[in-house]
């Protein structure tokens, strides 16, 4: 049996060594991934962000870090530095300042994607960005980004700028409760009225039935982290806003225009004691700071 | 210590093992080997494949019973899901029934197994009936008495590989009816410890509902529909999606769904199968374009109450079954998926009364049960507001004539209700209606009223007992 067993790879040896001459494989394309001259890009990445906090940012293209199925284009070299330096100021600084580096250090996402446009699906929605257990996170849209400081800014330009900081304000929400969960409390102030159809529901809708966007009705996670996003981008006198533009009558739900007011101070007041709680943050302050900042850039 | 042992030794041998499975000498021990007279196998995956409720997404989980049921193919899978794991069920569940009844017929005193009787008369003909309308045509008086059927067993095997006639559709359901027909006086719920886990007497008119509704005998669905609860109440026993589930989360839906507890649930059984891990995941599943025709206008100008979840960004479903992992041993870490399915549920009872009152042209009687179902399934129901009355049927959908007005509105919300629950398939075969996929790649796959494919492939192992294969 066991020379059987030597024969046979003897065999295969044989066999294999008949075969065609695999070629230089000391040299294939691309094995141990892309290398390229260091840019003064890459150096501001590495000085700002990957020295200090273990954070990567991903700029080249690279299709297998999105979902295959979708068309996307690459991110402008130029919009690099203002998406992350915005980022910086409006998100790490802020958090930092609040919480602490060693907070920061901690819990931030440590490998950033970008992805030049958005990423549509089916449904006809759009895909800002996405978070992977904590470590990842992708951001679309970065070539539509411009603040006030750029060329060719106009005041409507504002609202996808907002939308690229709710997107990170959003993605490091799931990041807190995914480390230590939001009491469940949280769950049953809109219990019922979550669906998978956010996206045919306008926001004057979703208000009326106390929730803060449409997005934050298609799950208990969402509806959390679209909280932390709205109130702090948009600021306490932002997030009263909304609350106060709810109009009288009832949703056709059937929620008064009281009742869905105190639905969203209710989880207000839920996301301000979590983040008191768990993470020793004080809410409003933060805020303060994450809104002055954004006024800075925008404004 | 030897000594010790052999004693200890001795005492555990006196003992006669359990033998519940071979020995069926008392009505009890009958019924435990009763338990194991349902299909343990879930037709979900292949069937929601093969009906219109599933569209091509590009992306998702591959799974054979699913991927292969979307291109209209026969399904290269043997296990969990699959046609052949389902007609092994249901014979297995049959061998069991016939077990139980010749124990019954060799009883001392066989009046006292008269319950027993009853069960394993009821579990045998729905096997059957299911096996039929799976791998053989629907019912059709015109050519029942040509079609194959399935073969009809009515005694324990006892050789190896023993030979079997199809026969004909006709036979079969004329077989189904004899053995429902004698089952069902003998039938009652005190026999059970958890009635819904068997044919208690609502699952078993609900069964003869069923029945009589597949084979086009319509006075006799209204007979039994309306013995099914007492008191003919339907309304108390039916799931309160606009109720109680409204405020639920999907977490506390998946509990109380398949659960004994939910009065809606007739007869309720356990099938290994991944469905509760797929459901929506999977590439050819539930998308966007099929939740929002399906669930989205409806005649009564109201809302559903259905609850609509995604994953990911297109893996639509609305909570209904989940899976209940068996480990393999106290600390396996491997095991097998299980999923607990509503084989029947009053909400039937009510669609397959008013669909025979269609057929009998009774359009009011048909209005009353359809607004019975709307006011437990409409959004906060308003009878002023979403009363649904034949103009309004007649205009939705556009059929001047009453009897077909309500039927395209009853099937769609049978649609509704058994999304991602395989029922829709048994619907599709009834009234031969065709079925079109497309697929991403551009190809439109079409399964028309009289096509071949429409009935799944009886498994090639079955071919040594001399059964003869679909065609192709």
């Amino acid at each position: 049996m066991k020379a059987l067993l030597l024969i046979i790879p003897l065999c295969l040896l044989l066999a294999c060594s008949k075969k065609d001459d695999p070629g230089n494989v000391e040299n294939i394309p691309g094995l141990g991934g892309d290398t390229w001259v260091n840019s003064p890009l890459d150096k501001w990445l590495h000085d700002t962000l990957t020295v200090p906090f273990n954070i990567a940012v991903k700029y080249k293209w690279d299709q297998f870090e999105f979902e295959l199925n979708k068309t996307l284009v690459p991110p402008k070299e130029e919009k690099i530095i203002p998406v992350m330096s915005a980022i910086q100021r409006v998100w790490m600084n802020t958090y930092i300042a609040e919480a602490g580096n060693v907070f920061f250090k901690k819990y931030c996402p440590k490998y950033f994607i970008l992805s030049g446009s958005a990423s549509w699906n089916e449904n006809g929605t759009i895909t800002l960005g996405t978070a992977e257990g904590g470590r990842k996170v992708v951001l679309y849209l970065v070539n539509d980004f411009l603040t006030k400081s750029m060329e060719g800014y106009r005041p409507s330009d504002s609202a996808n700028v907002k939308q690229m900081f709710h997107v990170i304000e959003h993605e490091f929400g799931h990041i807190l409760h995914q480390t230590v969960m939001y009491p469940v409390a949280f769950k049953r102030v809109c219990a019922g009225f979550y669906t998978g159809n956010w996206n045919n529901i306008s926001d004057m809708e979703a208000r009326r039935d106390g929730f803060v966007t449409p997005y934050s009705m298609a799950s208990f996670d969402e509806d959390f982290v679209e909280m932390i996003s709205t109130m702090l981008v948009e600021g306490k006198a932002g997030f009263d806003a909304i609350v106060n533009s709810i109009p009288n009558g009832t949703s056709i739900n059937g929620v008064s225009k009281a009742e869905a007011q105190s639905r969203l101070r209710q989880k207000e007041a839920l996301v301000v004691s979590y983040f008191s709680i768990v993470w020793h943050i004080d809410f409003y302050s933060l805020q303060t700071r994450t809104r002055r900042e954004i006024n800075q850039l925008l404004y | 210590m030897t000594s010790l042992l052999a004693g200890g030794c001795k005492k555990y041998l006196e003992q006669v093992p359990d033998s519940t499975w071979t020995d069926l000498s008392t009505p009890a021990k009958v019924s435990k080997l009763l338990g194991t007279a349902y299909p343990q196998a879930s037709y979900i995956t292949m069937c929601e494949a093969m009906s219109d409720n599933v569209g091509d997404k590009g992306v998702g989980v591959y799974y054979r019973p699913n991927q292969d049921a979307y291109a209209f193919n026969d399904i290269q899978w043997i296990e969990e899901d699959s046609p052949e794991a389902y007609w092994k069920a249901c014979y297995t569940a049959i061998a069991a029934a016939n077990q139980a009844l010749t124990a019954c017929d060799k009883a001392a005193d066989p009046s006292a197994y008269k319950r027993q009787r009853g069960e394993a008369l009821l579990a045998r003909a729905y096997a059957h009936f299911m096996l039929v309308n799976i791998f053989a045509k629907s019912y059709d008086a015109n050519t029942a008495a040509n079609d194959p059927g399935i073969p009809y067993v009515t005694v324990p095997e006892t050789v190896v590989i023993k030979q079997y006639e199809r026969k004909t559709v006709a036979y079969v359901y004329d077989m189904v009816e004899k053995d429902l027909l004698s089952g069902l006086p003998l039938i009652s719920d005190d026999a059970y410890s958890v009635p819904r886990y068997h044919f208690n007497q609502s699952a078993a008119y609900a069964f003869a509902t069923r029945f009589y509704l597949f084979k086009k005998d319509y006075p006799k669905v209204i007979v039994y529909a309306d013995h099914t609860f007492s008191n003919n109440d339907v309304a108390n026993n039916m799931r309160q999606w606009n109720g109680i589930y409204a405020s639920m989360s999907p977490a506390q839906i998946f509990d109380l769904y398949a659960n004994a507890s939910e009065k809606a649930n007739l007869l309720i059984a356990e099938a290994p199968s991944l469905w509760g891990r797929n459901a929506g995941r999977m590439r050819y599943d539930l998308d966007y374009v099929h939740q929002t025709q399906i669930l989205g206008r409806n005649v009564t100008g109201g809302q559903w109450s259905y609850p609509l979840y995604y994953y990911g960004s297109q893996d639509y479903f609305v909570p209904k079954l989940t899976e209940y992992f068996v480990k393999n041993s106290v600390n396996a870490t491997i095991g097998q998926p299980y999923v607990m399915t509503p084989l029947f549920t009053t909400e039937e009872v009510l669609f397959n009364r008013a669909e025979a009152n269609a057929w009998l042209n009774n359009t009011s009687a048909v209005l009353a049960d359809l607004n019975l179902f709307a006011s437990k399934r409409i959004r906060n129901y308003n009878a002023a507001q979403h009363t649904i009355t034949l103009p309004a049927m007649q205009q939705f959908y556009g059929i001047a004539d009453a009897k077909g007005a309500s039927i395209r509105t009853i099937l769609d919300f049978k649609r509704a209700e058994y999304l991602q629950e395989g029922q829709r398939w048994f619907d599709l075969q009834r009234y031969k209606i065709p079925v079109i996929h497309t697929t991403r790649e551009g190809q439109i796959l079409e399964l028309k009223a009289d096509d071949n494919r429409r009935l799944f492939q009886i498994p090639a192992a079955a071919t040594t007992s001399g059964i003869a294969l679909n065609p192709r």
